[in-house]
């Protein structure tokens, strides 16, 4: 798996989803589908949602923990916080860019 | 979903990932509530992990490891190819078959068909050799300096040949400078040396990059199909090559089985076979090495 989230194609934007989901601490499968139906307004499939936690715990950036009866949670690692902070700082500039420079034009 | 769905669905998947993620799958797959919407992607879910189950139970790496050695072993099997290739091209001009090939017919096919193959084989080793050593160089800096052997070997062959095209141009040696003088065998033996010993280098410098640096999966991924592509061009030139020769034997049945390596220059039997007992070699050891450093999928033996 490559070490960027942003080269992991149609699971790049999902992988960052969990990750932004599970920095407000541990969740299992569909709790985090649906916080981040909340958070973002996406509704995340479940075979989407699979093969981003396959690839987030593949590199180390999530971690199982025991399972509570068929559920099994996940939280995010020290690791996959430096991803997601490294991610959202980068959006974070681009958005300011792009927002002064809609502001020039305008 | 109901149960039969949630099954059905499940058996797509490789028993692998089934192996690793089945009961929770199943658990988030009760929640939720059942639509083609769902059930298309569950389906794409399953189709992601039967393309990239290695990667998503942790074992790219191995499945790198067999990749890399693979390609690097098509790469030098292509670079065989390219010195045979030119070799015999370095005979065939000016060689007692000229005439017969600059007429046409079917002489003239076979070796526009060598020269065809030989352009797709550039092609395909620039579109799959490219990606991986651009991430190399980006990625894995204390490398850069392999990756530059084979531009150094170039410049070593190509500053002295532009050299002798300015003399030339510039008409400071006569046109027509009749036999080859010593200096002409030195210049000769010079580059032949330089050519040789830089597709040695260049080949061991690219292998060992290679094999320590980090490239992508998509990257390597990409570099096996232009692999198998660069392979089927070898079996073409390699077809042409030896249609070729048996037309040239006919052609010329004297001349063609002269004594010696080559017959004062021009290609012989001799010649003939050895260029094309490399090329054999080189098109099965191409294909074998891409058909066992295989693909994820068959490095990995629960697949069903």
């Amino acid at each position: 798996v490559p070490d960027d989230v942003s080269e992991w194609g149609r699971f790049s934007d999902p992988s960052l989803l969990i990750l932004a989901s599970l920095a407000a601490g541990p969740k299992h499968g569909y709790a985090m589908v649906e916080d981040i139906a909340a958070m973002a307004g996406v509704r995340l499939g479940p075979g989407t949602l699979y093969g981003a936690l396959a690839r987030l715990e593949q590199r180390g950036l999530i971690e199982p923990l025991p399972p509570e009866e068929r559920r099994h949670p996940y939280r995010i690692t020290g690791a996959g916080r430096a991803m997601l902070r490294e991610q959202l700082r980068g959006m974070k500039y681009f958005a300011s860019e792009g927002l002064a420079r809609l502001a020039t034009n305008d | 979903m109901t149960e039969r769905t949630t099954a059905w669905l499940l058996r797509l998947y490789p028993a692998a990932w089934r192996e690793r993620y089945e009961e929770e799958f199943r658990a988030v797959l009760d929640e939720y509530s059942s639509g083609p919407l769902i059930v298309l992607d569950t389906m794409r879910g399953a189709l992601d992990a039967r393309l990239h189950l290695a990667t998503l139970l942790g074992r790219s790496w191995s499945v790198n490891s067999r990749i890399r050695p693979s390609l690097l072993a098509v790469f030098t099997a292509w670079i065989a190819f390219v010195i045979v290739g030119l070799w015999l091209n370095g005979q065939v001009d000016d060689s007692v078959y000229g005439h017969a090939m600059r007429s046409g017919g079917a002489l003239h096919v076979a070796y526009v068909v060598l020269e065809g193959g030989s352009a797709l084989s550039l092609i395909a080793a620039t579109i799959g050799g490219l990606p991986v050593v651009w991430q190399i160089w980006r990625r894995s800096p204390e490398l850069r300096w392999l990756l530059m052997v084979p531009v150094v070997c170039f410049a070593a062959i190509a500053a002295p040949l532009g050299l002798l095209v300015i003399i030339t141009a510039n008409h400071l040696v006569p046109p027509n400078p009749g036999p080859a003088t010593d200096g002409g065998h030195w210049v000769r033996d010079y580059l032949v040396a330089v050519f040789l010993l830089g597709a040695v280098a260049s080949v061991l410098a690219v292998t060992r990059a290679v094999l320590r640096g980090h490239a992508s999966d998509r990257a390597l991924g990409l570099a096996r199909w232009a692999g198998w592509a660069l392979t089927a061009s070898m079996a073409v030139m390699l077809a042409a090559t030896v249609v070729w020769g048996l037309l040239a034997g006919n052609l010329g049945a004297n001349a063609f089985h002269a004594p010696g390596l080559t017959n004062q220059g021009s290609p012989n039997v001799v010649s003939w076979l050895v260029v094309v007992a490399v090329m054999a070699v080189g098109t099965v050891v191409a294909a074998l090495s891409l058909w066992r450093g295989g693909d994820g999928s068959r490095a990995t033996p629960a697949l069903a």
